[in-house]
């Protein structure tokens, strides 16, 4: 059975290095994701999930099991950090982001569309209409998740595309869980109205 | 219910955290709104598709990166009592068990005192007002005639607080 995150905090607070190392492992490709889709750049996103990591291992002496999860604390943290790097983007100028949260699959898609035309099984999905469909679909949901305001962007990542509980994104963004319910229903409803014509077409 | 409403109750139906009173009120309204039938389609397919955005990898060098930039970082010693209260960890009940049974002892032990304290001024009272009337008749000096048989004697004020006097039955003979 893993160890808990609490226990493995406790272990480092006694002094092994280890069990942060499988603190890393465990949560950087979350935590990578998150501020990713968050903050909608991924070279940023790993500069920002080091710099959480360097938070928690600072912060590490202070931790104590039971006051919070390891889970919310590490979001809460990954959450002022983009917050402040968004907040100096904006300051510095409007310097946002087009080019980058890639879409693997989808550059795969676009760069595997001629093979895949040659494999083409029965299956529709695999119609080059229908995957570039799909590929559009992807990069306009990427950018309407991008141009979501702040506080409804986040609540909707962490809920949606991390998995947490309403509860968790409670205590991660500090407010009650009705606010977060009717941030991340409004975050939804409107992706959808900005969907509604790739929707459509499918 | 009307179709903003409706649209505000999406996710929880969707979710299955309606209650039951809204959840009737919310269905009858979808049962005879075509808009809102659309619009509750949608909204699920959205979903789906926000749920299947592909996740961002980390880079392969993520990791060697993270522990060169912690090898820089000055490795926190925590001091042994820090680690001590640290380490320490109970849930809340025992702490606040633990403040009880403490504030219980001092207070059972300042009683105690207190309680020792009275008996002993209590015992000495009492030595002092069992004492034998010769006695301190003889350390006293001589009563005028006039006292003789009152029960008063000539020892000092303090040895007789306790003691109750009538002067009722004196003969004062014009003083007092």
């Amino acid at each position: 059975m893993p160890e808990l995150d609490d226990e493995l905090m406790e272990r480092f607070q006694k002094g092994d290095e280890g069990a942060f190392t499988l603190l890393v492992r465990r949560h950087e490709r979350p935590l990578i994701n998150f501020i990713a889709q968050f903050i909608g750049d991924r070279d940023s996103a790993e500069d920002l999930a080091q710099e959480t990591f360097i938070r928690i291992f600072q912060a590490a002496p202070r931790y104590k099991r039971g006051r919070a999860q390891f889970n919310t604390w590490m979001y809460h943290i990954a959450s002022n950090l983009c917050k402040n790097e968004l907040r100096n983007r904006s300051r510095r100028e409007r310097h946002w982001v087009d080019n980058t949260v890639k879409d693997d699959d989808a550059e795969d898609a676009s760069a595997g569309v001629e093979s895949r035309i040659a494999n083409a099984p029965a299956d529709a999905s695999y119609q080059p209409d229908v995957v570039l469909e799909r590929k559009e679909l992807r990069d306009a949901l990427r950018k309407a998740v991008a141009a979501l305001p702040e506080q409804y962007r986040e609540p909707l990542v962490l809920r949606d595309i991390q998995g947490l509980s309403y509860e968790e994104i409670s205590k991660v963004l500090d407010i009650r869980i009705g606010t977060t319910k009717s941030r991340i229903n409004r975050a939804r409803l409107i992706l959808k109205d900005k969907l509604k014509p790739f929707m459509e077409k499918l | 219910m009307n179709c903003l409403q409706a649209e505000n109750h999406f996710s929880a139906h969707l979710e299955d955290e309606i209650d039951y009173r809204t959840l009737k009120s919310f269905e009858a309204h979808i049962e005879q709104c075509e808009r809102c039938q659309r619009e509750y389609v949608l909204f699920a397919q959205t979903l789906t598709e926000v749920e299947e955005l592909p996740h961002v990898e980390p880079s392969p060098n993520f990791t060697t990166t993270l522990h060169e930039r912690l090898a820089d970082e000055p490795r926190i010693t925590v001091p042994f009592w820090k680690r001590l209260v640290y380490g320490f960890t109970l849930p809340r009940w025992a702490y606040g068990a633990l403040v009880l049974v403490f504030a219980s002892s001092v207070t059972y032990v300042v009683y105690q005192r207190e309680l020792v304290d009275s008996n002993r001024e209590r015992v000495v009272t009492l030595e002092q007002t069992a004492q034998p009337p010769e006695a301190t008749r003889t350390r006293g000096t001589a009563l005028p005639s006039g006292f003789a048989g009152t029960g008063i004697s000539s020892q000092p004020m303090q040895h007789y607080v306790l003691k109750q006097v009538s002067y009722t039955g004196v003969p004062t003979q014009g003083g007092l």
